[in-house]
């Protein structure tokens, strides 16, 4: 089986999954890199894409690239992992947040505003605090709590400021309380704050965990410096989970999650989960498991 | 292990992860900066900074 990877930079994700290949699949996979550098596409020309793959994993960490190379080599008639559908339903907080309570899925309430003076009211009828998010984005870039009226105030002026659209459009959500002290808070031995992280691969929860929160910081995403460790899959997980992932039609996704007094909650769905947070926290061989799944859903 | 050192904050690590390539893009345990392994020359990774201000990096 051929696959191709989808890249605009190598990246460990990429890596990893080139040498489980080759160490798991030496005579059943064949892995190619496309680096979206060099694509060049005649969109009007059905035919001007052909190769010998038989599915494709996306894996740039552009998320515009992503979104279009997704669709434009299904167009051609290739299945890609992540799809066109799945990216665009992730990729975006606005339309994740609506599936996931078109789907009875536990969401944060949510509010969206077009001018800061509509965000200030449902900031107000939220309460404080609230946490403001850009619609598109990952790694916590620009994702802020509100928690007074200053705060609010200032950070919604400095997004009528910042100059493109996207930031304009306010997403405003309910601050969940982590289990946990936070890190100002936080005694030797004691519980830090912590969100949860699934990796769904397929109909399976391939592994997941707790992530901290970031000493000095109120988020807990791994690339800020956020600190990880497994979690023992519950069924009440693995049901939330799924239910996200089918949700976005997603075959392999991240699902972000938070312990509340009344279970768990979907925070975010991401459509091209990086892993290696994920595979140093649990041991679980994620590469591996993501092939050994292609192989399953791939006919030759 | 792989010897690094951050070209932005010049913070110098050791990488664990052996199987680094060039190419391959790594993060500063430090300073957070997006860099590049431009070589490997045997247990030392050559690393420059790589602009990703206005890109919509993420997963």
């Amino acid at each position: 089986m051929n696959i191709g990877i989808i890249i605009n930079q190598i990246t460990f994700e990429a890596r990893e999954l080139m040498n489980a290949a080759t160490k798991y699949f030496p005579s059943d996979i064949k892995i190619e890199l496309f680096k979206n550098d060099d694509f060049k596409f005649d969109i009007t020309d059905e035919n001007d894409f052909k190769t010998d793959v038989d599915v494709f994993l996306q894996r740039s960490i552009s998320m515009t690239r992503a979104v279009y190379t997704s669709f434009i080599i299904e167009n051609y008639g290739y299945r890609v992992i992540s799809s066109h559908e799945t990216l665009s339903l992730t990729e975006d907080k606005l339309i994740t947040t609506s599936i996931l309570k078109k789907n009875n899925i536990s969401t944060p309430k949510t509010m969206i505003a077009f001018t800061k003076e509509a965000a200030l009211d449902a900031v107000h009828e939220i309460g404080y605090p609230v946490i403001i998010k850009p619609v598109s984005g990952s790694w916590g870039r620009l994702v802020h709590v509100l928690d007074n009226e200053h705060a609010a105030v200032s950070n919604l002026e400095l997004r009528e400021e910042l100059g493109t659209v996207y930031h304009k459009i306010y997403y405003l959500q309910e601050y969940v309380h982590k289990p946990g002290r936070s890190m100002d808070q936080y005694i030797e031995g004691d519980e830090v704050a912590r969100d949860i992280r699934a990796f769904v691969i397929g109909d399976e929860v391939a592994s997941a965990m707790y992530r901290y929160e970031v000493p000095n910081d109120w988020r807990s995403n791994v690339t800020l410096g956020g600190k990880a460790e497994a979690y023992r899959i519950t069924t009440e997980l693995e049901d939330i989970a799924l239910k996200a992932a089918k949700a976005v039609k997603g075959e392999i996704v991240g699902v972000d999650l938070m312990e509340t007094s009344k279970g768990l909650v979907v925070v975010e769905v991401n459509g091209s989960p990086q892993f290696q947070g994920i595979m140093k926290a649990t041991g679980i061989n994620i590469p591996k498991r993501i092939l050994e799944y292609v192989i399953k859903t791939t006919k030759k | 292990m792989a010897k690094a050192e951050c070209p932005s904050c010049f913070f110098e690590w050791d990488a664990d992860d052996a199987n680094i390539i060039e190419g391959e893009v790594i993060t500063c345990p430090d300073c957070g900066a997006d860099l590049e392994v431009a070589s490997k020359d045997g247990e030392t990774l050559k690393l420059e900074k790589l602009d990703s201000s206005g890109e919509d990096w993420g997963e």
